[in-house]
């Protein structure tokens, strides 16, 4: 009896307080997109799309009026505090548990507000380091707004569906906030840079375009295309679709396994022979700290899949054909790489390739690094960039068809 | 009845629940310390601990041998009963403090990452009263539970490993030296007592069926926990790299939520919660029968048992003082400090005794 | 049959304590035909029946006394009666009447001689015949038991498509000789115990003499000579009797119905305790893997085994915890789920007005009632069962609104699982434990299914069973036959169980595999 009246207060307590933490499932509100914006006054603009469960997930329980998803905007200091005002809005408890991206407006992005706004979320339990940031050309507002896919009515799937896609063209970096909260120190971190303004233009690449530019007709509205570049927490520029992927290859840990690129026919000029390029092993990085300039020599062995050669020039059979293109696309390679690097080093005064985890390699103590100041020797390094491609398979046919004119 | 179940341990159950008593710190606040002394070769540490405890383990396991006797009945043999009394008042201080300071920082690492509107009284009650429960069991059974229970926290150890693979870099160790070699030593030597659990473990001999299996399981636990803490360390820097795993408040928990099995199980961390569970109430077990142990052999009893439950409520209601974690990590700096130096000096401390003695011995016949 | 050294402990209270414990009989035959009259409430009741007959060759009246419906009456016409009659005259040999009879006389199986009245009415109501002759302060004891019951059939719980298919029935003889069917060895020793004051059952307790500890063949029999109690009915009451907690989820004690899995755990160094009226035998003492385990696992093939094995290991663990982790992912770690289940959960739920606890009970223990019930339904209506049960269970609740589908599939994974736990007892101890799982699951979540978790364990490290801990070979260590979740290849198993006798460890030397050319 003594035994059971010390623990009886103790139950109750347990029965009537614990439930803090404890939340029904359909009492909370689970925001899958956060967009911010810059306010006045320091204040940022908070944008949720909050998913609509009932809408597209199950033929159970379906409300046919309802829209996928609930979009609100809420201007506050912060975003936990927007969240707490959201909710004289919203009619459920919101939840950040299944965010999984958030979109930040160019505006606020160059701006220092920035890294206030993402350092300090992160503070939030529900907020996780796993969440990928993606740079929108207009206000983030607008962009959540836009952004109604046409194949998927649930907005986290498409956000899901997207981010494996950017995995496999590697058009667009994967930025997480881990990333972000990696590359601080003076190195470059690039988002993914995507809109759903159109400012088309034509380029003969077919990959040298910003999101926005990509000419296209019909289909969802939002282009997803290049990546912001961030240093010291703000945005300084932005790279195309192509220099991301260069940047892509120049990182010694591939995260994107295969692209598909053109390059420019070796032996007719007007045309471009479309192949696929895998990585089969890590870029090799040697940074030579002990020299002024620094010297870096990076090399990428690549396997390319030539899929198509529309010039109808017998590479296949021909091994002289062949030597010419592995050559061609050697050097297409190597000459956007060094552009890049060279961009890198006069217009943003830093790296976004991780070299320095290379440079970090050369010295023995943090304090060495720190004080041999890598950003800095960068700008002026003496870079040597060699890709080694070496051509693997042809497609399914031997020799394109030709047309035997009598 | 039958001779197997003597109430004693073997070397498998001795060695998982030196494992589960020292491992488990690679999961809590000290990879905190860890980084904020070692940088990016925190990983490093763990291994120079192990160096800088092997030297009094070098000393106290021969006199242990000789004696044959656990550490505590050696104080009180070689010291006399008064200053035996002394020090192992001590040793109850410094474990007690341990014990209610480690506990409350735990409690506060499960209230803030998982259950923050949850009160804190409710969750330390529950957790230190599961604590005495198993406490309660035994000595044998606690060394039983850790030995089914250390694979289940093995295989979700790896499997974390596993899962957090892809986004790790091994690149982020370097530069290796990390601050520098002189630092690393000394902060190597001023922070040891992080592991200085397994000289204290010594008071255990008693429950062991033999000196060579106490020596062996001693060792191999050991051995293998500041492996693992070494691992997780080199994890923590692998995965959020250096200056930005400094800001980290729990690594371990940090780490749970990043990893994902491909890409469709993630937000794994609950899972991961639940084992981390259990090695921690195993751990505080284990610490709450060594306090009541140290206790009632300083107060020469033979029954302590009974001071479990005491024991208990003293360490919640002390735990429940400090208002938040950071006021908790400073008393919890001056508790391994203080704790490092006993440590160090009380097996030096016996084996003069020891010299002294025998030489007087000697000197008589 | 062995020596009985158990008589003496019991003392009935019959008959108004119209004698005393160990009054012996007296030299007049009508004084004692009227004692056990009296006893047996005759005529009132007429279960007992007595025969007078004049015996030719002592020239002596005679009694024969036995209970109607216990005894087979041809034995009695054709090797008791017969013979007392028909025996005239035969190579005299002076000495007791008892031997001289059983001698010469008495065709019957075995007889022994009784001197008490005591002693009389254990043998009669045991089905044995008694015979008494004037003169003679002894009688004589018959055995001619022959009570009804079935024949020998199929294993109703512990099915095995592969493996011996007979089980243990009603009768302890029958079921002893089952096992000696299958243990053919010199030293399979077979005491008898028994127990009960007021009307005393034996028990039979079989164990292999050279392989079993003697340790534990004393500790058991103390355990169960200690028993102090009126009756007990059969074995599944004894097993209580017997168990060291008797409030612990956990069984000490196995169940078994078969007889070959009997045998097994014999050679493994356990005992068997058999009794009457008890299609069982109890095997003490037992580990949780005995638990764990079926004979099957031995009989399939290594992979096959294994993989049963593996199977069973996982609807334990199903059974278990699925209802507390669906609960504590769905009202404490939303994030664990991925989004589009999520998704689908929280809008079923939307229209559920119950919080996720209650409608996880509603269903369980709808499972739950639905269990007992077809345990209990009568057999001409069984089919209806299982109409209501896929009503409540089904789609109907879903759409009542009364729970999510989800939970529909929770609840019959969880019960499917906790059918493939092949023993009662640990089946009953998961399915209780899974409702406090749930609670505390829905109370704390994941820390609390970690921390109870945990005390589980450790408390069943703590359990022991007749000094055997519940977790051993695996905590404590123990070099085994490594025959725990998963099973070695047959020429693998190497030792017997450590609490077997030490003298007879190794069950096999470990061979070379002899390759087929």
């Amino acid at each position: 009896m003594r035994k059971l009246s010390f623990l009886l207060p103790w139950v109750f307590m347990l029965i009537l307080t614990a439930c803090g933490d404890r939340a029904e499932l359909e009492d909370l509100g689970h925001v899958v997109v956060l967009g911010v914006d810059k306010a006045e006054d320091h204040q940022v603009a908070v944008t949720f799309q909050i998913a609509n469960p009932q809408v597209g997930s199950t033929s159970q329980a379906s409300a046919e009026n309802e829209p996928p998803s609930d979009i609100l905007t809420i201007t506050a200091p912060d975003i936990v505090s927007a969240k707490e005002l959201a909710q004289s809005v919203a009619s459920r408890k919101l939840n950040f548990t299944h965010l999984n991206t958030m979109i930040i407006s160019e505006e606020l992005a160059r701006t220092k507000q920035f890294h206030h706004v993402i350092a300090s979320s992160t503070g939030d339990r529900e907020m996780r380091r796993e969440i990928h940031i993606i740079i929108s050309k207009e206000k983030a507002s607008e962009f959540i707004h836009a952004n109604k896919p046409k194949l998927e009515t649930r907005p986290h799937k498409y956000y899901a569906f997207m981010q494996d896609r950017w995995r496999d063209i590697g058009f667009v970096p994967d930025a997480t906030i881990n990333r972000y909260f990696e590359r601080l120190s003076g190195e470059l971190f690039l988002a993914i840079y995507a809109t759903t303004t159109r400012s088309p233009k034509h380029e003969k690449d077919e990959d040298q375009y910003l999101a926005g530019q990509v000419p296209q007709q019909g289909g969802d509205p939002v282009q997803v295309m290049g990546s912001a570049v961030f240093k010291f927490g703000q945005m300084i520029g932005t790279l195309t679709g192509e220099e991301t992927r260069i940047a892509l290859f120049l990182r010694p840990k591939a995260v994107n396994r295969s692209v598909v690129a053109s390059y420019p026919d070796p032996r007719k000029k007007d045309f471009r022979v479309t192949v696929r390029l895998l990585r089969v092993s890590p870029t090799d990085v040697k940074i030579n700290v002990h020299k002024d300039p620094t010297e870096v020599k990076v090399r990428v062995p690549l396997k390319v899949q030539v899929i198509q050669i529309p010039s109808l020039v017998d590479y296949v059979l021909d091994l002289k054909y062949q030597e010419q293109l592995k050559r061609a696309i050697k050097e297409s390679l190597e000459s956007k790489a060094n552009a890049l690097v060279k961009k890198t080093q006069e217009q943003f005064a830093s790296e976004p390739f991780k070299w320095y985890l290379f440079a970090r390699k050369e010295f023995w103590t943090m304090k060495d690094y720190r004080e041999y100041q890598w950003e800095k020797k960068y700008t002026e390094a003496k870079v040597q960039i060699e890709f080694m491609p070496s051509i693997e398979s042809f497609g399914k046919q031997f020799k394109p068809p030709q047309i035997h004119e009598q | 009845m039958i001779k197997i179940s003597d109430g004693k341990l073997g070397v498998k159950e001795f060695t998982a629940l030196v494992f589960v008593t020292i491992a488990i710190k690679g999961t809590d606040t000290t990879p905190d310390l860890l980084i904020y002394a070692g940088m990016n070769a925190s990983w490093v540490l763990p291994i120079f601990f192990t160096v800088f405890i092997f030297i009094p383990l070098l000393i106290l396991f021969p006199l242990m041998k000789k004696h044959d006797q656990g550490l505590l009945e050696l104080i009180f043999r070689l010291a006399g009963k008064k200053v035996g009394i002394l020090i192992c008042f001590l040793l109850f201080l410094v474990i007690l403090s341990s014990t209610t300071v480690n506990s409350r920082s735990y409690i506060d690492i499960i209230n803030t990452m998982y259950y923050p509107l949850t009160p804190l009284t409710l969750q330390y009650f529950l957790f230190l009263m599961v604590c005495y429960f198993i406490a309660k069991r035994g000595f044998e059974s606690i060394g039983r539970a850790s030995s089914v229970m250390v694979w289940y926290l093995v295989v979700s150890g790896i499997i974390l490993l596993f899962s957090v693979w892809k986004k790790s870099h091994w690149l982020n160790l370097f530069p290796l030296a990390g601050p520098g070699i002189i630092p690393l030593l000394r902060d190597g030597a001023a922070y040891s007592s992080i592991f200085g659990e397994i000289v204290l473990l010594a008071v255990f001999l008693p429950f062991l069926r033999s000196y060579q299996d106490f020596r062996k399981a001693s060792l191999i636990g050991f051995g293998f926990s500041a492996f693992w803490v070494a691992i997780l360390c080199a994890f923590y820097t692998m995965v959020f790299d250096y200056p930005s795993v400094e800001y980290l408040n729990y690594p371990y928990h940090q780490l749970t939520r990043v990893a994902s099995l491909g890409g469709l199980i993630t937000h794994l961390d609950a899972i991961f919660l639940g084992f981390w569970v259990i090695a921690s109430v195993l751990h505080f077990s284990i610490y709450l029968y060594m306090t009541a142990y140290i206790f009632a052999r300083t107060l020469r009893l033979d029954a302590f048992e009974p001071l479990l439950l005491p024991l208990t409520g003293l360490i919640l209601l002390i735990g429940l003082i400090p208002d938040n974690i950071i006021t908790l990590n400073q008393s919890r700096e001056f508790v391994i400090f203080s704790a490092s130096a006993i440590v160090f000096f009380l097996p030096l401390f016996l084996w003069g005794l020891d010299r002294w003695k025998g030489r007087r011995q000697s000197e008589k016949a | 049959m062995p020596h009985d050294k158990g008589w003496r402990k019991s003392r009935a209270k019959t008959a108004d304590n119209l004698m005393t414990e160990d009054q012996p009989f007296s030299f007049r035959l009508q004084t004692n035909a009227d004692l056990l009259k009296e006893i047996f409430y005759y005529p009132t009741n007429l279960a007992l029946k007595v025969r007078n007959l004049y015996i030719p060759l002592l020239d002596r009246e005679g009694m024969v006394f036995y209970w109607e419906d216990s005894v087979d009456t041809q034995t009695i016409e054709a090797h008791i009666v017969g013979p007392l009659l028909q025996t005239k005259e035969i190579a005299m040999d002076s000495g007791d009447i008892a031997t001289l009879l059983t001698k010469h006389v008495l065709t019957a199986a075995s007889s022994k001689k009784i001197s008490f009245i005591q002693e009389a009415i254990d043998e009669l109501i045991n089905g044995n015949t008694v015979l008494f002759t004037e003169g003679y302060a002894h009688a004589l004891s018959i055995s001619t038991t022959s009570f009804e019951g079935r024949t020998i059939s199929l294993p109703t719980v512990e099915n095995a498509v592969k493996g011996p298919k007979e089980a243990f029935i009603e009768s302890a003889s029958v079921n002893r000789s089952l096992i000696r069917k299958h243990v053919r060895e010199h030293d399979l020793i077979c005491e008898l115990i028994t127990v009960g004051e007021r009307a005393p059952k034996q028990v039979s307790m079989m164990y292999l003499h050279s392989i079993a500890d003697s340790e534990l063949i004393e500790g058991v029999k103390k355990r169960i000579m200690d028993i102090d109690t009126d009756t007990i009915m059969n074995l599944s009451m004894l097993e209580q009797h017997l168990e060291e907690r008797p409030y612990s989820l956990f069984p000490s004690i196995l169940a078994t119905e078969r007889p070959d899995r009997a045998a097994s755990f014999m050679y493994e160094g356990h005992i068997v305790l058999i009794m009457d009226n008890s299609p069982l035998a109890l095997i003490v003492p037992v580990t949780f893997w005995a638990l764990f385990q079926t004979g099957e696992d031995w009989y399939l093939r290594w992979a096959y085994g294994n993989f049963i094995r593996l199977i069973r290991l996982i609807s334990v663990f199903v059974a278990l915890f699925t209802p507390s982790l669906y609960i504590a992912a769905v009202t404490f770690h939303v994030e664990m789920i991925p989004p589009d289940l999520m998704l689908a959960i929280a809008a079923t739920r939307e229209r559920v007005p119950f919080p996720t606890l209650v409608e996880v009970l509603i269903m369980e223990v709808s499972f739950e009632i639905l269990r007992e019930a077809g345990i209990r339904i009568p057999s001409v209506i069984g089919p209806t069962i299982g109409i209501l049960g896929a009503l409540i269970l089904g789609q109907a609740a879903v759409q009542a609104n009364i729970v999510s589908p989800i939970l529909v599939v929770i609840v019959a994974i969880t019960g499917l699982s906790s059918f493939a736990i092949p023993e009662i007892s640990f089946n009953f101890g998961i399915r209780i434990l899974r409702f406090l799982m749930l609670f505390v699951a829905f109370f704390t979540g994941f820390f609390g299914i970690g921390l109870l978790s945990t005390f589980l364990v450790a408390y069943m490290v703590s359990l022991k069973s007749f000094g055997v801990p519940f977790l051993s070979p695996m905590a404590p260590f123990q070099p085994s036959a490594k025959d725990l979740l998963y099973r070695p290849i047959l020429r693998d198993r190497l030792l017997r169980p450590f609490y077997a006798s030490p003298q007879d460890q190794v069950r096999q030397k470990k061979t070379e595999r002899k390759s087929s050319r």
